[in-house]
């Protein structure tokens, strides 16, 4: 029963990752931009969800509403504004984009720390667990993980079957072929930093339910975000979701029976694992 | 230059300036090199000399310490803003001098070194956690300056030094409570979840531990994890199956919430649950709502006290601080200064040697309780008590005789 529980827990929290890690993703698939600040995005938008819960009683899942488009806007003008001004290409152009967001990430967090203060906030919300025999599930992983599933799902529809995902996928599989074809690739990259920053807002509002969030930790969700990105395969939504539950039920096995001080290191031992011996991810690149 | 490095610039300069915006004090201050520096005091004098006694200090104004922090801060400037109403020390107004160390030890070091050498303080006291105050201790005691610490409750940071004292009751008897409790209830198995990167907390631990063996209780675990851990579920899972009566948490404040909501969610059903640092902020009933009702938190210092002047303290922080309620940081912060303007006019200077002898022998009645340190410049005075969250408020509740309320066990949701 033990291994029943450790399987569900970490199969929870793996769609708690997969949530996580969904924008950077979306992002990087799209336009090879590594983006350093989705951790402070995320934190930035959970706190702002703890403080429209603490102040006006709106419903975190409510506020996803409000801060996923408030969100969607902030990545639209960062990527329009800033990143879309660094003409250099391939390498030099990867460390520019990587020195900007990087940047970018400790303006957010010093924002967030002036407006929501140091100190660690939570929402109490979805506190409790179903009980199913002996078994328990955790509510807010349960709903963070459904909603991570439906957006995964949502993302996968929107970019094979709409016109605009269309457009967006052709733009990250190839930049000439897609303008020579119509498409306007600079909206798509707006769009596509837009709507990845928005993913991260709407992981933030679940997140701060499940854990207590501070500015001050936003890295460490950029470094979990990329591990879970990297074991999947960088830009395979698909090969996220399998990250995310293997990453998941490594933590859960490895707190019980190696201990909690041991579960801390474990996404970086397996992130060093992967880079080692499958740096291309779990699965090969597939057509998108 | 090339268009994408100005854009690079540009960021890079924007991230400076915010960065020094939000490092920024919220009092006039003026900048000293790239540190911004504080000085809070008398703006005017009429007093026989107006060449001020400076007190020197870092503390976290920013960074994860920041909360706290503020607090111990203000109980600073509240007796330094009524000393100067009264008088100030030998005739002359008392000035803070404040840096914001971020909540960074390397950074207290700097500071303390450049608060003796370049500002030349007359003073020192200490900043907040006793993990900045271990390695920011190394500078009163090289210069031989006096420093009362109220920000560092762990007692092994104090081995050998001869300047500091420490002004908090010592993290060691943070949770000895729970072993009386459940003594007293006749509850046998005690469990003990403890946040293993911080010295404090693994002081009330080991402590918790010894004195649980003494007093025949059977200590079923002790788990531990760092002080990052988000996710509880294996930690609690794996202690589910060893049927722990009471509970302790040797916490800091986010390891704290998680705990209980951990524990509530996994369906263990301890008789009590306590924790050392987390249920005292506010910060832990905003988090969980009413899932702290019942949880015990430690405590240093309660508004209700019949401690020395607390009364009037209580209300002339909420007078100059805009209505807020004070917390135990703040009254320990009060506290060291009450201690040192009892040294100081027994002393009649500032001869940094006679103020540590005095100091040494000294007992101050204070408004966090009596203040009396050993030959080891531990706290032997001050004491630990407990709270409670009912009813969605918090209470004190022990020790029985200055309780607002009786404990409410056993622990149930």
């Amino acid at each position: 029963m033990v291994v029943v529980q450790l399987t569900i827990n970490g199969l929870l929290l793996g769609g708690l990752y997969l949530l996580m890690a969904q924008g950077m993703n979306l992002i990087f698939g799209v336009m090879r931009v590594l983006n350093l600040a989705h951790g402070a995005f995320l934190v930035g938008a959970g706190l702002l969800v703890f403080r429209l819960h603490d102040a006006y009683g709106i419903n975190p899942l409510v506020a996803i509403l409000i801060v996923a488009p408030a969100f969607f806007a902030i990545g639209a003008l960062v990527q329009r504004l800033l990143l879309e001004r660094i003409e250099a290409s391939g390498l030099e152009g990867e460390l520019l984009t990587l020195m900007l967001t990087y940047g970018l990430s400790y303006i957010v967090i010093n924002i967030s720390l002036k407006a929501f203060g140091a100190q660690y906030l939570s929402v109490p919300y979805l506190q409790s667990a179903l009980q199913i025999g002996s078994v328990t599930i955790d509510e807010s992983l349960l709903v963070a993980a459904a909603v991570a599933i439906v957006l995964s799902i949502g993302l996968q529809a929107w970019l094979t079957s709409t016109p605009s995902g269309k457009r967006l996928r052709a733009t990250s599989q190839s930049r000439i072929g897609a303008m020579s074809c119509g498409v306007d690739t600079r909206r798509m990259r707006v769009l596509a930093f837009g709507v990845g920053s928005a993913l991260a807002a709407a992981a933030g509002a679940l997140i701060i339910v499940v854990r207590p969030l501070d500015p001050q930790i936003s890295g460490d969700f950029t470094v979990l975000a990329f591990v879970v990105v990297a074991l999947g395969g960088l830009g395979d939504y698909v090969g996220a979701a399998i990250g995310g539950a293997i990453l998941g039920a490594v933590e859960s096995f490895g707190g019980y029976y190696l201990g909690a001080n041991t579960q801390a290191a474990l996404p970086y031992i397996v992130m060093l694992l992967i880079m080692l011996l499958r740096p291309q991810g779990l699965r090969p690149a597939v057509a998108r | 230059m090339k268009r994408h490095y100005r854009i690079a610039a540009l960021v890079t300069a924007s991230v400076a300036l915010v960065c020094s915006v939000a490092a920024g004090a919220s009092t006039a201050g003026t900048r000293s090199g790239s540190v911004h520096r504080l000085v809070f005091g008398a703006t005017s004098w009429n007093g026989a000399s107006s060449d001020p006694i400076k007190v020197g200090l870092s503390i976290s104004q920013t960074c994860p310490s920041a909360a706290t922090g503020e607090y111990q801060l203000k109980g600073y400037k509240l007796f330094v803003s009524q000393l100067n109403k009264r008088g100030g020390w030998l005739g002359r107004p008392v000035q803070l001098v404040v840096y914001d160390d971020q909540s960074n030890a390397g950074t207290a070091v700097l500071l303390y070194q450049k608060l003796i050498t370049q500002d030349h303080v007359d003073l020192l006291v200490g900043p907040y956690s006793s993990g900045i105050t271990q390695a920011a201790l190394a500078i009163p005691e090289k210069y031989h300056m006096v420093m009362l610490d109220p920000g560092a409750a762990a007692p092994n940071i104090y081995s050998g030094v001869q300047w500091n004292f420490q002004a908090i009751d010592s993290a060691d008897r943070y949770l000895l409570p729970v072993a009386d409790i459940c003594r007293a209830h006749h509850w046998k198995k005690l469990g003990i979840f403890v946040n293993s990167t911080s010295p404090f907390t693994v002081a009330a631990a080991n402590a918790l531990k010894a004195r649980a063996t003494a007093e025949h209780l059977e200590v079923v675990f002790v788990q531990g994890y760092p002080g990052t851990t988000s996710d509880f579920s294996s930690t609690v899972l794996a202690a589910k199956s060893k049927g722990a009566d009471c509970i302790a948490g040797a916490t800091n404040t986010p390891d704290s919430i998680g705990l209980v909501r951990e524990i509530n969610r996994s369906g263990l059903k301890p008789k009590l649950l306590a924790e050392s640092i987390g249920p005292v902020e506010a910060t832990f009933l905003t988090s969980l709502g009413s899932l702290v009702n019942g949880v015990l938190g430690n405590t240093q210092w309660w508004p209700t006290l019949k401690t020395r002047g607390n009364k009037q303290f209580v209300l002339a922080y909420a007078k100059a601080f805009g209505r807020q309620h004070p917390d135990y940081h703040a009254a320990l912060g009060y506290s060291a200064f009450q201690v040192l303007d009892t040294a100081i006019k027994k002393v009649g200077s500032l001869d940094q040697t006679k103020l540590r002898d005095t100091i040494r022998r000294l007992t101050v009645r204070t408004v966090a309780g009596t203040f009396k340190v050993d030959a080891n410049g531990l706290q032997i005075g001050f004491k630990t008590y407990m709270m409670q969250w009912q009813n969605g408020r918090g209470v004190l509740v022990f020790p029985p005789k200055v309780a607002e309320k009786k404990i409410q066990l056993p622990y149930s949701h």
